[in-house]
């Protein structure tokens, strides 16, 4: 018999996991794991019978206006323009606004492709728009890798602080999500493929979206980035569960990419 | 979250600071509140606030306004209150929680006079002692953890995604530091 692992165990006892009733089968059944069930519980009632909750000292009513004065000469006011968008960065943004007017001008080109095609034939305007969808589908992915090159890199703080590229590969991997965004949003084309991509709550926007303001962090730091400040990013912005978001969408974006060819070989075969 | 945190966020953003009082003052006083679970004092509570009002005020241009403001600035604290933790048991590394060492007493005699009943303040004192004496076993995660998930009811997952850490790694922390607290709990006993 396999015993229960102290995983399962401290789920139990917190009430927590989704294996509750085969815990208690087990329970009943195994002698060795009861008892180690039981030394757990025991130390639980032990620590909250201890009162470990140390009375709370008061504070008055005016702490709050105490405590806004004590940072309040420490706060410079925000600039309405972002610093990624400062005099240094306007030739970068230029490219990057050349690029993404390059996607919309290919992704109008076979949009007006695709409306000429569905009135020559279903098939024609299937093979039109996987061509439509494989471009940004294409172009969306090498972002989503870079990103996720970036986030993976954070997992190891004081290597990530070493490298002199980071700040700046996180300011250009910025620049290009607000524009994939924006076009997310106002695109028809995008929202094809989005409609196509989403897997329940996993979407594209929702990943460029929690995405945007970690890559503010690490792009606007002014003092460089690092071990200590690449590891607060880290933990208070979770990036840990955004890299697997984004590893979960990259994989659904190759699966429409194989299903999306593959129909479109299907469909050539057909004719 | 109310519209109007959501215009004082956005005034703020426009290059009012004044705007951030009223989030100042709403949230000081939660803010505080978890502060003190985790390290256990007053004074270092109030650094932690204050630490956490100005790194919000930072980061507010990455605050994303579907998110509730009270969150997003708790979990703020309670990272500010982990690193705080953390720097003080580094600081106290000659500190063996696992010896007699007169730790106990020392913390008794740092206790402030709270000018109750003599008999009542001894007894109060001495628990006081005991209780953080045996946090003091714990590391900073460990700590914050346990405070977390005891004390301010939050789940595994919760407090996962404010310290950054899968929920495994909190629920091994809470139950570790369950454990060291339970011995260190029944060795003070078996003392006196």
């Amino acid at each position: 018999m396999n015993h229960l692992t102290e995983e399962q165990l401290i789920d139990y006892q917190y009430d927590e996991g989704t294996e509750r009733v085969e815990i208690e089968q087990h329970l009943r059944e195994c002698a060795e794991c009861s008892a180690l069930a039981q030394k757990m519980a025991h130390d639980l009632s032990e620590i909250e019978a201890a009162g470990l909750n140390t009375p709370m000292p008061e504070r008055d009513s005016a702490y709050g206006e105490r405590m806004w004065q004590s940072v309040r000469s420490s706060l410079t006011p925000h600039r309405v323009t972002s610093r990624a968008f400062s005099f240094g960065w306007k030739w970068k943004l230029g490219l990057a606004l050349a690029g993404a007017a390059a996607v919309l001008t290919v992704v109008a080109f076979y949009s007006g492709r695709l409306w000429e095609q569905k009135r020559a034939g279903d098939i024609a305007a299937i093979n039109a728009h996987a061509s439509q969808q494989n471009v940004i589908l294409f172009v969306i992915s090498d972002h989503l890798d870079r990103s996720q090159r970036l986030l993976a890199e954070l997992n190891d703080p004081d290597v990530a602080a070493k490298d002199p590229a980071l700040q700046e590969n996180a300011r250009e991997l910025l620049t290009e999500n607000r524009l994939y965004r924006q076009s997310a949003s106002h695109s028809a084309a995008f929202r094809d493929v989005r409609q196509a991509t989403i897997v329940q709550d996993t979407s594209l926007k929702s990943i460029l979206d929690k995405l945007e303001p970690v890559l503010v962090e690490l792009a606007n730091q002014p003092d460089g980035l690092d071990s200590k400040e690449i590891l607060r990013v880290r933990r208070e912005m979770n990036t840990g569960s955004l890299l697997f978001e984004i590893h979960v969408l990259r994989g659904k974006v190759s699966n429409e990419q194989t299903s999306e060819s593959a129909a479109q070989k299907s469909g050539n075969g057909l004719i | 979250m109310g519209l109007n945190e959501h215009s004082a966020i956005g005034a703020v953003l426009s290059g009012d600071t004044e705007a951030y009082r009223a989030l100042v003052i709403r949230h000081s006083p939660a803010l505080f509140r978890v502060a003190f679970r985790i390290t256990g004092n007053e004074a270092d509570a109030d650094e932690v606030v204050q630490e956490a009002l100005l790194r919000g005020y930072q980061r507010l241009p990455s605050f994303q306004f579907r998110a509730a403001f009270g969150t997003w600035i708790y979990r703020i604290a309670v990272n500010c209150a982990f690193d705080l933790v953390q720097k003080r048991g580094a600081d106290q590394q000659h500190f063996n929680p696992g010896n007699s060492d007169g730790g106990e007493e020392r913390l008794l005699a740092q206790l402030p006079d709270a000018g109750v009943g003599p008999e009542r303040l001894l007894l109060s004192k001495e628990m006081a002692a005991h209780q953080q004496f045996a946090m003091r076993a714990l590391t900073a995660l460990e700590r914050t953890a346990f405070v977390l998930r005891h004390v301010d009811g939050q789940s595994t997952t919760e407090i996962g995604e404010a310290l950054g850490i899968a929920p495994n790694a909190v629920k091994q922390a809470v139950f570790r530091a369950v454990q060291k607290l339970r011995q260190r709990l029944m060795s003070l006993r078996g003392s006196l």
